[in-house]
């Protein structure tokens, strides 16, 4: 007899030492909530969308105004169309995938579901990370363009200082402007690590486990 | 109708909570933590239950379902795990015969089986449970011949920990 046929006699001789609930005690919890990470991905991947959905909502009334006098009315119209109908189709992958997640299914048939729900989000973010860092990037060599359109608007807000000294307001407005643009797309990338790395680094671990067993039966 | 879905529900977990119980021993070591997995595990088995047809077997059904929770859904409380913490819940031995070299083989049995990654743990906790090959990696979502090539190598494995 082998050490896990040994380890299966005891195992099913030792029932008797389990705990038991009462039907009450196992009637209370099926009125609790779970606590899952499918719960946890769902509530996530909502505030994900909001926020990214809720930033377009939040350009100050002054920022428009100064995108409008720049000239930047129409590009920053056609991206914002882009935008909407990427963030929709977004949505609706997500919901297809999200509703595709069931417990019943084999382990790694729920676990790839689960993987590719929260990979719909990820290309989200990457997307907006990647556009964001464009529109930065675009903005940053238009301003550099028009700069002469630029130093009067900034002048007409704040007239000493740019006129005073032209060249050092403008060195100063472009390395504020990347200092800016820096620190929003780090912060967002990091935000996003800790999220899911928390969240997936287990089922990630076991997905790879899984797939060892059938990279290393081929070999 | 929903309170008497309910209450087949419930009859029926009473009836087969053993294997909860299992599942949550093998991947917990502390009552804390087996409380909250047998939580999770129920609240899903309930949740999944519409989709269960009387044509399988419940128990059959319910291992899915727990297995899955154990290993994919359940997040780890933040009472940490520590490995000392696993007799607290592993089963006593109560032998008629005691055998006292038995007695430690067991136990570092279930100390070495502890040390197994979640999936490993999964193939060993179906095979104690005496499912066939073919249940194995149905659940898992394996094919048959790797579920048994997998158990080999689980068993040398346990071997070598044992006899090192």
């Amino acid at each position: 007899m082998n050490e896990l046929d040994l380890l299966k006699k005891h195992w099913q001789s030792s029932e008797q030492n389990l705990p038991k609930y009462s039907y009450d005690e196992l009637y209370k919890m099926i009125l609790k909530k779970s606590s899952s990470i499918v719960k946890w991905i769902l509530i996530i991947s909502i505030i994900e969308f909001a926020i990214w959905g809720g930033l377009y909502f939040l350009v100050p009334e002054s920022s428009m105004e100064f995108n409008e006098e720049m000239g930047l009315k129409t590009p920053l119209l056609f991206s914002s169309i882009i935008t909407l109908i990427v963030f929709i189709t977004f949505i609706g992958i997500f919901y297809k995938n999200y509703t595709s997640i069931k417990i019943t299914d084999s382990v790694k048939q729920l676990m790839e579901r689960i993987l590719r729900t929260r990979r719909t989000v990820y290309f989200f973010i990457i997307w907006n990370i990647a556009t964001t860092t464009i529109g930065f990037l675009w903005s940053g060599y238009y301003f550099s363009q028009h700069r002469e359109k630029l130093l009067d608007i900034l002048a007409a807000q704040n007239p000493s200082s740019v006129l005073e000294h032209p060249d050092m307001f403008m060195t100063y407005f472009i390395v504020m402007f990347l200092f800016t643009a820096t620190i929003i797309i780090a912060l967002m990338l990091l935000l996003y690590r800790i999220v899911y790395i928390r969240l997936l680094k287990r089922l990630k671990n076991n997905y790879k486990q899984l797939k060892e067993i059938e990279n290393n039966a081929k070999n | 109708m929903r309170r008497e879905q309910e209450h087949s529900f419930v009859k029926k977990l009473e009836k087969h909570q053993n294997i909860v119980h299992k599942i949550c021993t093998f991947y917990t070591n502390n009552p804390d933590d087996h409380n909250d997995l047998f939580q999770e595990i129920t609240i899903q088995l309930w949740k999944a239950y519409p989709s269960f047809r009387g044509d399988a077997k419940f128990s059959t059904w319910m291992y899915r379902v727990a297995l899955n929770t154990a290993i994919t859904l359940y997040r780890k409380s933040k009472r940490s795990i520590k490995a000392q913490d696993y007799e607290k819940v592993s089963f006593k031995i109560e032998y008629q015969d005691y055998d006292p070299t038995a007695d430690k083989q067991i136990k570092l049995m279930y100390e070495a089986v502890k040390q197994l990654n979640d999936i490993d743990k999964a193939l060993v906790f179906l095979y104690l449970e005496d499912k066939t090959y073919e249940e194995i990696a149905d659940t898992l979502g394996i094919s048959n011949v790797n579920a048994r090539v997998r158990m080999s190598r689980i068993k040398d494995k346990l071997k070598r920990i044992l006899n090192p």
